[in-house]
């Protein structure tokens, strides 16, 4: 009878703990990191009746269960780490794309107004309003690129605030982590509750979210982090800081290392997933490259204007200035440098220019060059500068001197767009006009006709020399400095230019010009090159050729060679490779937004997959309530049996 | 499977979610009117259309330049217009000067209005353009191109510069010409050669003469020749670097006289003939300015009958004054020629640009093919779609065992 009133008690106590579980199962409903619990029960030891067979003693609680999987867990962190980098990339893109790409806020808008501006003063030549315009034009032409070069920047910075924060946020999960730990030892052995281990995958899933890791459970329920190429984040309740410091080379680039290491244990480009992979990769993979070629699209504007400006001469006749200022390539040295030595870095030729940047260390003994794009060497050697000029760059020492294991970094264009500026003021100073001019003599008998004249050199110091064409026979003819009397010498072959002979439509070149001369001359007839008028300001020459610069191709060697330099030839103009860095970017973020959607769809199948094991169900829960509450009424209901069985017994005995 | 209650709710929120994100772009797209909103939903048409949008912002930059190109040329033709207009009147004077019944009153009458026509013409020659600047300077377009030496000869302070436009993405075309090449790069007499008379006592007119033989003509080279008369009846030519050429030929008035490819006529009468010891001079033409032609034909109908020679001088002077002003106004309609060419290359090319432009407009349209119709009713479905994710969810929501535990 005893037993009897045991068993029910059991049996009610075994309703309560399930009422209880399943309330705490509701209760953490949407607690992210709950694992749903269950009581797991187990039947007492029956006792013996009187040797015949065992009756049944009720129920006793043999645990609480957590509906737990630890390879789903661990699906769902790694997943949730490849989304987090993903969405990060992605906005960061998105903030990009919308900048470069937008018509709005792009580049080639800005390019045209300043070409079309300058086809306009090669309409009016004359016309101050239109060499004003020009100027205007290419200041916002220049403050579009130093606009753009500052959003840049402004995205840069916020990327290494976000790996600082994310750093920070690394430090304080793992300090969290190695806490639970601790706990979970303190919990002693297998028994550590359900509610704590659940706590340690939060802080996992955490940490997860802001950078990949594998993880390694050891019996005791704690779990170990490492991060990076196995480096150790968190063992048992031990943990190790991480730092965010500035870079070797650069003071404003953010680098990762352990706390109390040297400068240059860096280990950023170890870490990838999560938010801090999305920011270093933003910051090495899709900025660097943009503010690069950004920069590269500046430079290449400033060398051809400038090189064609100074190919004209302005409204007083003198040879035009540089147009526009650019900043010039940076060379940084490490911060570990033994020696002094300070690199001065120049651009030789644009057309040559990488898109890359560039390292240069010095073993003691010679240099080496390696392109970063494509880790090739591209120069080794004893001494600086070398031989001929490395793709377009011209490297050697400005000051210092070097010691065996120094490093550069070398950056051609990373600041050009920052610095890039215009250098003329004064609308008078565009040099529109060419600095020659041919005519026909004024007695010539025959038909023959000179083209104005062409700049082909402007660097040659003959270049304004008076020279004259003279037929020294219907069909031949002599190139002849007025000055001195003598033939001009060739300057294909070097020889003197006398009794050439003729054919009418024929190209001459001397001293850095050319001219065509077509028609019938006679026999006497002579054609002068010479200095132009200071007040031709009516000659629109060479504003003519630097608003067509606007179509030439200037950068990005392409495979064909040149057959007149030797060098491979350009392939794109200033639009065109605008047009690549969008397609790049856009490209990037095309692939980053397909891969995040595809990173979501895994995140969300293993969160399913996950959930379907250890979420809680409410309505399971309302079916656990009603079959506990059950439970209880029937094991009450048989105290109260117990209860009148006794008050009979006494009935019985009582009377 | 057993599907949290967690998971249920978020998966519901997260569909309403997408729909948003869905009908929130669409919204932009209308806004906008434009299907590309960010560069990542089409890289290699955000790239292309960076290209088209500058092919289409230089193509307008062509036609604004056509426009100019195509005012400045009418004006240049308008003033050429004029120029010829002058010299055809400066030509009928002359033809009337040459009558005989004209008094030196007469003829003073006709050498002040020629003077007057090279005033005129001398304003064509320095005409301005909207824009202030001189038509016919060259490059140097600020500065007048001729000035009036007060002595009858005109100096020309331009150069030979011609300004080209660039219309098209190869095409340039000039829209200038200089005044040099305009008004003085006229070769006198016929063209060819300029024949004239040597303070001679007869009275032999020689006209101005032809190239018959272009070939002859300038073989072995061009020089100049004398004609001597011998006697009335008889002369000699005698080449600048050939030497004696013909000697002793009979000569009767009004015969051609002919050598070298070219045909020379020599009036004797009713002038009288030339006399013994006469010479004549045939020599290649150099260039003459307009002025200078309409200066000389003033001077010519100016200057006092009083010998026979006096006469024949007049003759000629006309003679060559006409033959000039020909040249000019030929040189005129060469020039009005080339205009007229220029005007249509424009034109052609203006068509050019209009059907490039609307290749590149359709280009444009065809990468960022943004249709309002499209876009409504993408708003409708998206809409609808919305509608139907948040009805699922409070239907869901509302589904809980506990609502029938009372």
């Amino acid at each position: 009878m005893a037993d009897f009133l045991r068993t029910a008690l059991s049996g009610l106590r075994a309703s309560q703990h399930g009422l209880a579980t399943a309330g705490h199962n509701i209760a953490n409903v949407n607690n992210r990191n709950y694992s749903r619990q269950y009581v797991e029960l187990v039947a007492r030891r029956p006792e013996l009746q009187s040797g015949r067979g065992y009756v049944g003693t009720g129920v006793e609680l043999a645990g609480i269960g957590r509906a737990y999987d630890a390879f789903l867990s661990a699906q769902v962190r790694e997943h949730s780490s490849g989304q987090q980098q993903l969405s990060t990339l992605d906005g960061l893109l998105k903030q990009l794309n919308s900048l470069v790409a937008a018509p709005e806020t792009s580049l080639a808008p800005a390019l045209q107004d300043f070409f079309n501006a300058m086809r306009d003063v090669a309409e009016a030549p004359h016309s101050t309003p239109a060499r004003q315009v020009a100027l205007s034009q290419a200041e916002s032409m220049v403050s579009r690129f130093r606009d753009m070069d500052a959003q840049l920047q402004a995205l840069r910075d916020n990327a290494s605030q976000g790996s600082r924060d994310t750093v920070t946020e690394i430090n304080t999960l793992a300090e969290a982590l190695a806490k639970v730990n601790s706990d979970i030892q303190l919990a002693g052995g297998s028994g550590a509750p359900g509610d704590l281990l659940d706590q340690r995958d939060g802080l996992l899933g955490e940490l997860a979210r802001r950078v990949n890791l594998q993880t390694v459970f050891n019996a005791d329920g704690t779990a170990n982090v490492f991060i990076g190429k196995g480096q150790s984040l968190v063992l048992g309740n031990e943990r190790r800081r991480l730092e965010a410091v500035s870079s070797i080379f650069d003071p404003s680039e953010v680098e990762i290392r352990y706390a109390g290491q040297k400068n240059g244990s860096d280990i950023s480009e170890f870490l990838s997933g999560g938010k801090i992979g999305g920011y270093l990769g933003f910051r090495n993979e899709v900025l660097a490259p943009m503010q690069r070629d950004f920069g590269m699209v500046a430079r290449g504007i400033a060398e051809a204007v400038n090189a064609q400006h100074r190919a004209g001469v302005d409204l007083g006749g003198r040879f035009g200035r540089d147009f526009f200022s650019v900043g010039a390539p940076r060379a940084l040295s490490s911060d570990l440098n033994a020696g002094s030595g300070a690199l001065g870095v120049t651009v030789a030729d644009v057309t040559q220019l990488q898109r890359s940047d560039y390292e240069l260390s010095f073993d003691g003994a010679s240099y080496r060059l390696t392109r970063l794009s494509d880790k090739q060497s591209v120069w080794s050697g004893a001494a600086l500068p070398p031989a001929s000029p490395v793709d377009g760059l011209d490297i050697r020492f400005a000051s210092g001197a070097v010691a065996a294991g120094d490093r550069f970094l070398i950056q051609p264009t990373h600041m050009a767009g920052m610095r890039f500026d215009v250098a003329l003021t004064n609308p008078g100073e565009i040099a529109a006009a060419a600095p020659i001019l041919a005519t026909a003599g004024t007695v010539n008998k025959g038909t023959g006709r000179v083209s104005a004249g062409d700049v082909v050199d402007a660097a040659n110091a003959a270049l304004q020399a008076s020279v004259e064409i003279v037929f020294t026979s219907d069909t031949q003819f002599s190139v002849i400095d007025k000055a001195s009397g003598t033939p001009v010498s060739d300057p294909a072959t070097g020889l003197p230019m006398a009794g050439l002979s003729f054919t009418p439509g024929q190209e001459i070149r001397a001293n850095g010009w050319s001219v065509e001369l077509d028609g019938v001359p006679k026999r006497g007839d002579t054609f002068v090159v010479e200095a132009n008028a200071s007040n031709a300001s009516g000659d629109n020459r060479n504003a003519q050729k630097l608003a067509d610069l606007e179509s030439k191709a200037v950068l990005l060697q392409g495979p064909e060679v040149d057959s007149g330099t030797g060098k491979p030839r350009p392939t794109a103009d200033f639009k065109g490779f605008y047009a690549i860095m969008v397609a790049d970017s856009a490209t990037r973020g095309n692939r980053t937004s397909n891969g995040l959607k595809a990173q979501e769809a895994l995140l969300d199948k293993a969160v399913k997959t996950r959930d379907s094991l250890s979420g809680v169900n409410v309505d399971e829960e309302a079916g656990d309530i009603l079959k506990f509450q059950q439970s209880y009424q029937a094991s009450a209901q048989l105290i109260q049996l117990a209860d009148e069985l006794f008050k009979t017994l006494l009935g019985a005995v009582a009377r | 499977m057993r599907i949290s209650t967690k998971y249920l709710n978020e998966q519901g929120i997260n569909a309403i979610r997408a729909f948003q994100d869905a009908v929130g772009a669409t919204q932009s797209r209308i806004a906008l009117g434009r299907d590309i909103l960010d560069a990542s939903d089409d890289p290699a048409g955000s790239a292309r259309l960076v290209e088209v949008s500058y092919q289409i912002g230089a193509t307008r930059q062509f036609n604004k330049a056509i426009t100019l190109a195509g005012g400045r040329l009418a004006l240049e033709e308008t003033t050429l217009n004029g120029a010829g207009n002058i010299l055809q009147r400066a030509r009928e004077l002359a033809v009337y000067g040459g009558n005989d019944s004209l008094g030196p009153a007469d003829r003073q009458a006709l050498a002040r209005e020629i003077r007057e026509l090279r005033g005129q013409l001398l304003q064509q020659a320095n005409a301005k353009d909207g824009n202030n600047e001189y038509l016919f300077g060259g490059y140097k377009s600020g500065t007048a191109p001729f000035s009036d030496n007060g002595d009858g000869s005109v100096s020309y302070n331009g150069d030979n510069g011609q300004r080209l436009l660039q219309v098209g993405p190869t095409r340039n075309v000039a829209v200038s010409d200089s005044g040099d090449e305009v008004f003085r790069r006229i070769r006198t007499g016929n063209g060819s050669f300029v024949t004239a008379a040597a303070g001679n006592r007869g009275g032999g007119v020689i006209r101005v003469g032809s190239v018959v033989d272009a070939v002859a003509y300038a073989t072995p080279q061009l020089e100049s020749y004398t004609i001597k008369f011998t006697a009335p009846d008889k002369y000699d030519v005698i080449g600048s670097v050939s030497g004696a050429i013909v000697s002793g030929a009979n000569f009767a008035p009004g015969q051609a006289l002919k050598f070298r490819g070219m045909e020379i006529t020599l009036d004797g009468q009713p002038h009288g003939d030339p006399a013994t010891g006469d010479t004549f001079s045939v020599a290649p033409a150099p260039y003459q300015d307009m002025f200078t032609t309409l200066e000389r034909l003033a001077g010519a109908l100016e200057s006092p009958l009083s010998a026979p020679a006096d006469s024949a001088r007049l003759q000629a002077g006309l003679g060559q004054g006409i033959a000039g002003i020909d040249l000019a106004l030929e040189k005129i309609s060469e020039m009005r020629g080339k205009i007229g060419a220029r005007m249509n290359a424009l034109d052609q090319q203006a068509d050019v640009n209009g059907e490039f432009d609307l290749r590149m407009q359709q280009i444009a349209k065809d990468i960022d093919g943004f249709d309002y119709a499209e876009a409504a009713s993408d708003l409708s479905s998206q809409l609808l779609a919305l509608s139907a994710a948040q009805q699922s969810f409070v239907k869901i929501q509302n589904l809980s065992l506990f609502n029938y535990m009372r």
